[in-house]
């Protein structure tokens, strides 16, 4: 066989080799950059519910008075949902007063944050953040 | 046999084949280290600034000092600014703004694992651990 069809060949078995090589590195990164989404999505509904607590404290006028509609500079493009419910506590029950969220229900949620707290006049806090 | 002409076409098509792949590869290896570091960078400052929010949340609900400690997978570059972030992974910064009025110490440094102690006034410290 003519040497130019040899080495043609050759250049064949490794161009589909290295494309391999390509295609799983690239797979190897997509899934580690989905799992550092996964993480910074998780971060940024904890975020969100720090900033809440650290608005209100454990003041309850602070909470029933609350909005929650804020914009968040850091949110590039994400959606989040905010829910926030107040219980009484008595004889060791949970008795459910109001509840307020912003409205944008997230079921399909990629980081999650959960925050409970008991307020100055007894009554308890229930702060839940969604990320998508 | 092959008639040259025919000849000449596959080496030369070999050899237009071959540099393609090497400036292929030269700008996916770029573009793929870029988007790590971009990755890293932006989820370290994101766990920096999650770690300080919650301690703040915790003094302040709690009256009393709260603390929390990073150990971070790889040395990088902390900035702390007034209400802002940065974290630089080699040559990528990534910065994140607080929407709320805290007193952070400012740091600039390059750090492995750090040490974050908030107080109820709203005063942060963070400390860098050795």
């Amino acid at each position: 066989m003519d040497q130019a069809l040899e080495a043609a060949i050759a250049m064949s078995i490794f161009i589909i080799v290295f494309s391999l090589v390509i295609f799983t590195t690239s797979i190897l990164c997509s899934s580690y950059i989905n799992n550092q989404l996964y993480s910074i999505k998780n971060s940024l509904a904890s975020i969100i519910a720090s900033i809440i607590l650290i608005q209100n404290g454990v003041s309850s006028n602070s909470w029933e008075s609350y909005s929650l509609l804020i914009d968040y500079d850091f949110l590039d493009n994400i959606s989040y949902y905010v829910n926030i419910t107040c219980f009484s506590i008595k004889n060791g029950e949970l008795l459910k007063l109001w509840s307020k969220s912003n409205g944008f229900i997230i079921n399909d949620s990629v980081g999650e944050a959960y925050r409970f707290i008991i307020l100055d006049n007894g009554n308890a806090i229930r702060l839940e953040v969604k990320v998508r | 046999m092959i008639k040259p002409i025919i000849r000449l076409l596959i080496i030369g098509s070999m050899l237009a084949i071959s540099t393609l792949f090497s400036f292929y590869t030269y700008y996916y290896g770029k573009n793929l280290i870029e988007s790590f570091q971009y990755a890293s960078a932006k989820s370290i400052a994101y766990t920096i600034t999650e770690n300080i929010l919650s301690s703040l949340a915790n003094a302040k609900i709690k009256g009393k000092e709260s603390s929390s400690s990073i150990l971070l997978s790889q040395s990088v570059l902390l900035i702390v600014e007034e209400n802002r972030v940065t974290v630089g992974v080699g040559s990528t910064n990534y910065s994140i703004k607080i929407p709320i009025n805290i007193s952070i110490t400012p740091i600039r440094t390059t750090i492995l694992a750090l040490n974050i102690t908030a107080y109820p006034n709203g005063t942060i410290k963070i400390i860098k651990v050795k």
